[in-house]
């Protein structure tokens, strides 16, 4: 299936500046690094302090640099072991997100109650993927309990992002802030997948234009196409939330 | 026996400051056979009769200038083996140094040729040297008989003091001591010798009279000290005396053989956001959180280093990641973390070095990422001092794969270039995922890093890893980008960076990095890049206050730029927005355990998404450092 790319050429370029820039300052400084040295004494990133034996005789305390600030990188004998044991510039990686079970990253940072929908809620997908034809972007839902059956219809293919109408044959409905909200009507939607021997995997996501900050999530993970090369069905992952971001 | 031993080593000394006159004669006096010559007579078995006495030895002096005994360098070591001499009676032994001088005269007959003596030579040795003590100039009893040594000479204090009171020095048989001349080696070493022998002696000595050492005033001074401070004597025995008691009780009871050292970090944070509303609802109530990180370091060999850390803290679930709050990874604080205030091990490190010295290992089973061995060459890369948000703090590809176990190793090539590799894995611990290549996320980075002159770091990154959903879990940009367009399937992950911290100046310095990641779905073709930058310029010890810190970054949370096949949570729409991350902090030092950090930073179109507001994070944070 081949789907256009949704960013711009020139914005590409843009952020891909921003990724050379590092490198050019790199290149720059190894020009005019030298002369910088040799015009002043500086405070140096590398050689805070002038070669130290490696090795301590006696009874010896561990040096210690408990703060990254104090553990600079260096070189040299005897300065790069300080480094390098004593962890001068990485002994504590400085990472307290570790120790934050909660922050994870999933697509939607929070999931709507549903009293007449697993959310999630485990089912089948079939959907149009070849991109020549009417039925692009079009197909089904179909939860394996019944609870909810997602119909997507008349898809805008010229538009940016892809709009279709999504239709909640059964009626399902979510509570969003305490309201009660139907899983029905004309959502904007963006879906895309990759199709590698016969191993289909994808992601359609749907956004009510008028309540863009929940979104319908239909994830299908690598498995077998059980369709045709015009039109993939395979099991797939349906949760109702607010996606990370928005 | 006290006076002549310390004529003895008058003549010692007297024979090591003249010899060497006559021997600067011979321009080949420091060859090698003046060391043999030495080494030689230091063992010669000279020995003289215990029972000799005054005037017993009458050698011809010429005779002795004729022995093959004297020749040039072997003077020095057979004085200084004639220990026995001290045996000899005061008056036989008064002036060795002339004796010294006339043997060093000898040596401008000799032909530096060594020839060993007979036992017959070895036994009228002693009476040769007795007899030169017979008639020549006598020992000098005050520096002021040194007609070339003036009140005013820097040392005249020195050698007033060897003269007077041990005796150890004495002077030409011109009567001048030529202290401007250089000496050798072998006269410092004889003369050293001569000197620490009359101490030991006089020390040993029980008939020795030490009234020029103290006199009888001072001794009752002394007496009397004794009896006022009495008490006080006594308290400071009792109180040495129960301390080495609790020394060695805690010797036997100690924690461990080894040497640890604790130290730690306390972080307080009042902080509020504002913004946003997209993204998240906005709640902006200011929060007020701690981090504590507890650490100790042991040492086994002295080489090695083992570091245990404990952290608590209170940043409750994602902070202003919440999405009642601001709901993107982009706000959060490079010091949030939460554990309930319950302290848990966040860090277990043991690091070694070996192969001379030039490599250093690590093994990190609990708190690894890519930085615990690569370094991040970031400026701002500390959570208690450095940047407020954690994004500015380092670039973002040392932050992939969250992960929790790793090893690495750290080579020194060359004084410029280090080397090192990491590799580290999520739930290495579990014996389901696996630690090797295991099921869950494990990654993998090398890093060259350049000592650019002496004011210059820079770093070439690369990382290869492997994750099941494709996510890099990096928490510092757009979720999307963060996983990978949520591509949710197992994929490999390539990631380049490159850093530089440039020390322009003491009080400038500046920075920058960048990064790009790419994922590669394994089933299918789906694929994403994002990539993500910063510059940042570095103000320390501004307006005089050493320890303070202002701090400018700018830069590019990681974004999605491009995919491949698949896509979602893009273009929904937007999702193409430029975002950029600004942030600018002061840090003021109050003492050496205290900084109190005011910062703020703002991020535009969080998420790359057009109709998001800017998000603004502002706090106060206060270090303690111990």
């Amino acid at each position: 299936m081949n789907i256009p790319k949704k960013i711009p050429q020139d914005f590409y370029y843009q952020r891909l500046l921003g990724v050379l820039l590092p490198v050019a300052s790199c290149c720059l400084s190894i020009a005019v690094a030298p002369v910088a040295s040799a015009g002043e004494a500086v405070s140096p990133v590398g050689q805070a302090a002038p070669a130290k034996p490696a090795v301590q005789t006696g009874k010896i305390k561990p040096r210690t640099g408990f703060f990254e600030e104090e553990r600079r990188p260096r070189f040299g004998f005897g300065d790069f072991l300080d480094s390098a044991i004593n962890g001068a510039d990485n002994a504590l990686s400085g990472d307290p997100v570790q120790n934050t079970p909660s922050v994870r990253l999933q697509p939607l940072s929070r999931t709507a109650d549903s009293p007449s929908l697993d959310n999630p809620s485990r089912g089948i997908l079939e959907i149009g993927i070849n991109s020549d034809r009417s039925d692009f972007l079009q197909g089904t839902f179909i939860s394996n309990n019944g609870s909810a059956t997602l119909t997507f219809t008349d898809t805008q293919q010229s538009s940016t992002p892809q709009r279709g109408n999504l239709t909640m044959q059964n009626g399902s409905f979510v509570i969003i802030n305490g309201v009660r909200t139907p899983i029905s009507g004309r959502f904007q939607y963006n879906g895309s997948g990759s199709d590698k021997n016969d191993i289909f995997s994808g992601t359609v996501q749907l956004i009510d234009p008028n309540n863009p900050n929940q979104a319908i999530l239909i994830q299908v993970p690598p498995t077998p196409n059980q369709g045709n090369d015009d039109r993939a069905k395979g099991p797939a992952n349906l949760s109702i939330g607010r996606p990370i971001d928005r | 026996m006290g006076i002549k031993v310390l004529l003895l080593l008058s003549g010692v000394t007297a024979f090591i400051c003249a010899a060497p006159a006559a021997w600067a004669k011979d321009t080949d006096r420091q060859d090698g056979g003046a060391t043999r010559d030495v080494t030689h007579l230091v063992q010669l078995p000279v020995q003289l009769p215990a029972e000799s006495a005054e005037g017993q030895f009458q050698p011809n002096k010429e005779q002795l200038k004729k022995s093959p005994l004297f020749k040039r360098g072997t003077i020095l070591g057979s004085l200084k083996s004639s220990e026995i001499l001290r045996d000899n009676s005061a008056n036989s032994l008064p002036v060795i140094a002339e004796t010294a001088a006339a043997i060093a005269d000898s040596t401008s007959l000799n032909t530096g040729e060594q020839i060993a003596p007979t036992p017959e030579e070895q036994i009228n040795l002693g009476d040769k040297v007795e007899n030169f003590a017979t008639d020549g100039m006598e020992q000098v009893t005050s520096v002021s008989q040194l007609s070339d040594v003036q009140p005013t000479d820097w040392a005249f204090q020195a050698l007033q003091n060897l003269v007077d009171r041990y005796g150890c020095v004495a002077g030409y048989p011109d009567g001048t001591f030529r202290g401007n001349r250089a000496m050798t080696r072998y006269e410092f070493a004889a003369g050293l010798n001569a000197c620490t022998d009359k101490i030991s002696q006089l020390l040993a000595s029980t008939n020795t009279d030490l009234s020029d050492k103290a006199t009888k005033q001072d001794l009752t001074v002394l007496q009397q000290l004794q009896e006022q401070f009495a008490s006080e004597l006594a308290t400071v025995a009792n109180r040495v005396t129960s301390l080495e008691a609790r020394t060695s009780e805690l010797e036997a009871n100690r924690f461990t053989n080894s040497t640890t050292v604790f130290g730690g970090e306390v972080i307080l944070g009042l902080s509020k956001p504002r913004g946003g509303a997209p993204p998240g609802d906005g709640n902006n109530n200011a929060v007020f959180t701690q981090l504590t990180r507890l650490q100790t370091a042991t040492t086994f060999t002295g080489k090695d280093l083992l570091r245990i850390e404990l952290a608590a803290g209170n940043f409750s679930g994602r902070g202003f990641a919440e999405p009642s709050v601001l709901n993107t990874y982009t706000a959060l604080l490079s010091f949030q973390a939460d554990t309930g205030n319950q302290f848990q091990l966040s860090a277990l490190d043991y690091r070694f070095p070996a192969f001379n010295d030039r490599v250093v290992f690590t093994i990190r089973p609990a708190g690894f990422s890519l930085s615990s061995v690569l370094t991040a060459n970031s400026p701002f890369f500390d959570n208690g001092r450095g940047a407020i948000s954690r994004f500015g703090e380092a670039n973002a590809i040392f932050k992939i794969g969250d992960l929790d176990a790793g090893i690495g190793m750290d080579w020194l090539l060359s004084r410029g270039l280090r080397l090192q590799l990491a590799y580290g894995a999520k739930n290495g611990s579990d014996s389901g995922q696996g630690f090797v290549f295991g099921k869950d996320t494990w990654v993998a980075g090398g890093e060259l890093l350049f000592l650019l002159g002496n004011s210059a770091l820079a770093n070439l990154t690369a990382i290869y890893g492997s994750s099941p959903n494709g996510r890099l879990n990096t928490f510092t940009g757009s979720g999307a980008a963060d996983a990978s367009g949520f591509i949710n399937q197992r994929s490999n992950i390539y990631a380049l960076g490159a850093g530089l911290q440039w020390r322009i100046s003491p009080k400038f310095h500046f920075a920058t990095w960048g990064g790009v990641a790419g994922t590669y779905a394994e089933k299918t073709d789906a694929f994403a890049a994002s990539t993500t930058w910063a510059a940042s310029l570095g103000f320390p010890d501004i307006f005089g206050r050493r320890g303070d810190l202002l701090g400018i970054i700018v830069g590019q949370p990681l974004s999605l730029v491009e995919y491949d096949d698949f896509s979602a949570s893009t273009g929904l729409p937007g999702g193409d927005a430029f975002s950029l991350h600004l942030e600018a902090f002061y840090r003021f030092k109050v003492s050496d355990n205290l900084s109190i950090t005011p910062g703020f930073f703002l991020v535009t179109h969080p998420g790359n998404y057009e109709d998001n507001n800017t998000i603004y994070v502002g706090t106060v944070r206060t270090t303690f450092r111990f």
